[in-house]
């Protein structure tokens, strides 16, 4: 395989307005609230049929790398996560775009989005080999330890009331059983009703907790008008100090999510909650995540687009997708007759090249679009919430019933809308209640099959090295920020103490 | 919805209409729902036809995944979508198992069966390093002590192991490790010892030295495979496939079902879906009518008495 | 905010959520085992539902003896307090846009997709816009543009809309 060749044979004006249509597309459908990536891909299926494989790779791969970066955009200045792997960059993105920096925020979520992308690349292309294996290492009780790390990580991303937040994990846990159970093939928690069978849909959840009960609540500031705080989108672009001072953070995220990319077993919303999590376990001012913190948008943006590479680590060199997305690229490599794995670098080297290159190319043609659309895009904060609102409802609308075509779908995303909205008036955080609902189903298969192989006996996970270093790392991190949060509140407690002797309040 | 509901309101006034209009079907786009995700070998199957479909019927036709519920969502959408030829289900046994298991209240009687377009004979796989590499080896190993086999339990992979070990006298302990991609998966990191999967699921990962399939449950040899022996030479005599079945909502009017069956003949014999068929070695098997009903029920019944031996069926 | 409201607040949602944990006992309370699954389909929910409910009595009590709670730091609500410039906040707004959206979602297999959706965004986007000529202008072109748009946009990408 001749990378060299596979990028020049891209610059070609055919496969460049391929690659630019497709990650146009990407950003577009990614930054809509309702339709997802994941979505995009899968419709333009039976269009690549038509086309030669190589092509058919660019304008997937072009649309997988734009759809997975398009989120951060409503995300930040809407607070509706257009994809699910966005969800944690609302939690500084939003705050710092209400906060009159708009500009700013986006810019950091695109740079990070490239930078994350552009070294998942240098894996894919370096080490994809041997980085493959980890795919095979990790069995039931390896995935179901790395789930629990995740959820434990919830504690962490409850700000305010401890309790509160684990409370809304374990409501979003709950929310997830109904349906079919998926390890006995059971039906459960139906509650006698036909329509319950399949449970309710992730997607339509995802879609009304967050876009629906945004849309609820924005609509009583519907009057307000907003003055544009920061015409001029100061700060999209980065100074080299601010790459300087991310530089590790950067490379931290960078690793969560190809790590995370290359686990079949686990999403790409995974790695940029994990990596958000961990960014601010170890940073020295926990505090100033949620409020709008450079370090919280690098995080979850960079590990959601190093996912990407990551994902395709083990479809091109073992044929397993490490991600839904990938899967249905693995899907049209195989209607064309590619079967991905050891031989492809050998039997179908031109769509090896193709795909890496692709990845590298959309990367940077998505921070070229999303930097130029920039100053159209943050308009959308200012465009009065009438004419907003409706048209964010009816998207939502479409994507619920997309899915599956089902009414109930687009019932449950209107009741999770007044849920969410319920939720936030209570000021109980989403967030964690989004990552149980995630997590859940996932760690309840995983260790359910790891005990059918043990015949019910959890002592073997005790054995397995990963599985239980892993579990020792969630350990850590579920009972470190609680100290440090004990320890920083008796200290203002004693402070407090000391100053008000003098002065009774 | 709303054709569903205006032929609700007209009912039988609105069916005659159609039969009436039969010459001229279809009127509009088909919509082919397969209730499995992106990337399984039934959703392959229904996008071979895709495109020749659209040619012979003269209509658009899309193709929808309907996942969710272990394949009972979508099956329940087709059984409930208007019978007028313009919802078909395209599903392998996933349909049998998942009513013989009573995950769904319904099975193959709510349905009009339309045609079987191939069969796709499976293997059983070990892990390269294993110490049995012979199906024999494999027995005797299930014999003398647990092997974990990885298999979604109640899906059709769970069954072609209640059938091994029915007619083998063998037990496995069984671990839900999903479909095909995630069981080869968990086989080729060893934390299951044997799976059945098809050949081309199996191929990524024997080519990688991984995995090494031990015997083919099919009448002769593939001829992709020509080293690759079946169970039959290796003394067991047992033929384990997957059917791929077409189907309509139950009254959807007989000539209806049989101008898609004959499009799906007419396009089984194309070269383009000849060659597909070879390169993903499933056999071409056209069936439609009595036929096929008939092949439906000998799976049924055995597939219901195989369930009950085995004490499986949930709730 | 008064931390009494807070307090009534939290009460209220570690009640619903002992209700939902209460409500998945019920859920699972006859559910058969399961041949293969040493586990069973109802262990987890059970234990995550004994889980909630017991946080969610520590929350009750804390609220009872007089414990403050925390409130979110990010909310809807908090962030738009924020930058607060003299307006009013209208609930009755969020009240209209669910109940729309509701008529919007009941309507949909009767009138169809397009109509539905127009129909729905002149309603809602009337009732939001301060309704001065030129706003209700642009509402009606988003409206009939938007819901025509979507609909045909989808449909040729062959989605199934009502």
């Amino acid at each position: 395989m001749d990378l060299g060749q596979a990028f020049l044979d891209l610059l070609a004006p055919g496969p460049l307005v391929l690659l630019l249509v497709g990650t146009l597309l990407g950003i577009v459908v990614g930054a809509l609230p309702g339709l997802t990536g994941g979505a995009l891909l899968a419709l333009s299926l039976p269009f690549t049929y038509r086309m030669t494989s190589v092509d058919g790779v660019i304008l997937m791969t072009s649309m997988y790398v734009g759809g997975i970066s398009g989120g951060l955009i409503t995300a930040t200045l809407m607070r509706i996560p257009g994809e699910p792997s966005a969800v944690v960059t609302t939690l500084d993105g939003f705050p710092m775009a209400r906060g009159g920096r708009p500009g700013r925020a986006l810019g950091l979520g695109i740079s990070a989005s490239l930078i994350g992308g552009a070294l998942s690349w240098l894996v894919l292309v370096l080490l994809s080999p041997s980085m493959a294996r980890l795919a095979l290492v990790f069995g039931p009780f390896e995935n179901f330890a790395l789930v629990l790390m995740a959820l434990v990580l919830i504690a962490t991303l409850s700000q305010g009331s401890v309790i509160k937040g684990l409370l809304a994990g374990l409501f979003g846990m709950l929310v997830s059983y109904p349906g079919i159970d998926e390890t006995s093939g059971q039906r459960r928690l139906n509650f006698g009703f036909d329509e319950m069978a399949g449970g309710f849909s992730t997607l339509a959840i995802i879609l009304g907790a967050f876009a629906i009960s945004q849309v609820f609540a924005d609509a009583m500031h519907a009057r307000q008008r907003f003055e544009s705080l920061d015409p001029s989108l100061r700060g999209i672009f980065l100074s080299p100090r601010d790459y300087l001072r991310q530089s590790w953070n950067i490379l931290r995220s960078s690793a969560i999510g190809v790590i995370i990319g290359i686990l079949p077993g686990v999403g790409a919303s995974i790695s940029s909650i994990v990596a958000y999590s961990t960014a601010r376990n170890m940073s020295k001012t926990p505090e100033k995540f949620g409020t709008g913190f450079d370090d919280g948008i690098v995080a979850a943006e960079t590990a959601n687009n190093a996912n990407t590479g990551g994902a395709l680590i083990p479809m091109i060199t073992l044929g397993i997708p490490g991600s839904p997305s990938a899967s249905i690229l693995l899907a049209a490599l195989l209607m064309h007759n590619i079967q991905p794995g050891p031989t492809l670098f050998t039997n179908a080297p031109q769509v090896v090249g193709a795909l890496m290159a692709t990845h590298l190319v959309a990367h940077v043609a998505m921070f070229a679009i999303m930097i130029a659309g920039c100053v159209l895009i943050a308009r959308l904060m200012y465009i009065p919430r009438a004419y907003v609102l409706p048209i964010v409802i009816v998207l939502c609308a479409i994507g619920a019933l997309a899915e599956n075509g089902r009414m109930f779908d687009l019932w449950t995303m209107i009741a999770f809308g007044a849920v969410g909205f319920l939720l936030e008036l209570c000021a109980v955080p989403l967030g964690p209640f989004v990552i149980g609902l995630l997590l859940a189903p996932l760690a309840e298969i995983q260790l359910r099959a790891g005990l059918m192989a043990t015949d019910g006996s959890l002592w073997p996970i005790l054995q397995r090295p990963v599985a239980c270093s892993l579990l020792a790392v969630s350990a850590a991190m579920f009972a470190w920020p609680l100290w440090r949060d004990w320890r920083r509140s008796a200290d203002a407690r004693a402070r407090l103490g000391t100053q008000t002797t003098g002065r009774p309040s | 919805m709303k054709r569903r509901h205006f032929l609700a309101a007209t009912g039988a006034a609105g069916l005659a209409a159609h039969t009436a209009s039969a010459q001229t079907y279809p009127e509009k786009p088909i919509r082919i729902v397969v209730p499995n995700p992106t990337g399984g070998s039934a959703d392959y199957v229904a996008r071979f036809f895709q495109t020749p479909l659209q040619r012979i019927l003269g209509q658009g036709v899309a193709i929808a995944n309907v996942v969710g519920g272990g394949t009972s969502i979508g099956n329940r959408q087709v059984r409930d979508a208007a019978p007028d030829g313009h919802t078909v289900l395209a599903i392998h046994q996933a349909l049998l198992t998942a009513a013989t298991l009573k995950v769904m209240d319904f099975g193959p009687e709510a349905f009009a069966p339309v045609a079987q377009v191939a069969t796709e004979y499976t293997a059983v796989v070990v892990n390269r390093k294993a110490a049995y590499q012979t199906l024999p080896a494999v027995i005797a190993a299930a014999k003398a002590g647990d092997l974990k086999a990885g298999v979604q339990i109640g899906a059709i992979n769970h069954f072609l192991f209640l059938s091994l070990s029915d007619a083998t006298g063998t037990k496995f302990r069984y671990v839900n490790t999903g479909g095909g991609g995630p069981t080869r998966t968990a086989l080729a990191g060893g934390h299951v010892d044997v799976a059945f999967l098809t050949v081309n699921e199996a191929k990524p990962l024997v080519d990688s030295g991984d995995l090494a399939i031990v015997a083919l449950f099919a009448p002769s040899r593939l001829p992709a495979w020509p080293n690759l022996p079946t169970a039959r030479e290796q003394g067991t005599d047992l033929l384990l496939n997957l059917s791929y079945w077409w189907w309509m909502p139950k009254a959807t009017p007989r000539d209806r079902v049989d101008r898609f069956a004959e499009a799906l003949r007419t396009g089984s014999q194309e070269p383009e879906i000849v060659a597909k068929f070879a390169e993903f070695n499933m056999v071409p098997a056209f069936l439609k009518g009595a036929e096929l009903e008939a092949e439906i029920t000998r799976q049924y019944e055995n597939m219901k008495a195989l369930a009950a031996r085995n004490n499986v069926t949930a709730g | 905010m008064t931390s009494d409201r807070t307090a009534r607040r939290d009460a209220t949602f570690a009640i619903a959520m002992i209700a939902a944990g209460a409500l998945t006992i019920w859920g699972v309370r006859n559910q058969p085992r399961a041949p293969f699954d040493p586990v069973g389909a109802a262990a987890i929910p059970f234990w995550t539902a004994i889980a909630v409910i017991a946080l969610a009595s520590i929350l009750l009590a804390r609220i009872i003896l007089g414990h403050a709670t925390r409130g979110g730091a990010v909310s809807l609500f908090t962030s738009a307090d924020a930058i607060d410039d003299g307006y009013t906040v209208e609930p009755r707004y969020s009240l209209a846009a669910a109940l729309c959206t509701a008529a919007f979602a009941a309507a949909l297999p009767f009138a169809g997709f397009r109509l539905a959706s127009i129909g729905f965004m002149l309603v809602l986007g009337w009732l939001l816009s301060d309704r001065t000529p030129r706003a209700v202008a642009i509402v009606v072109a988003v409206a009939i543009l938007g819901g025509a748009g979507l609909d045909a946009g989808f449909r040729a990408l062959m989605i199934d809309l009502p």
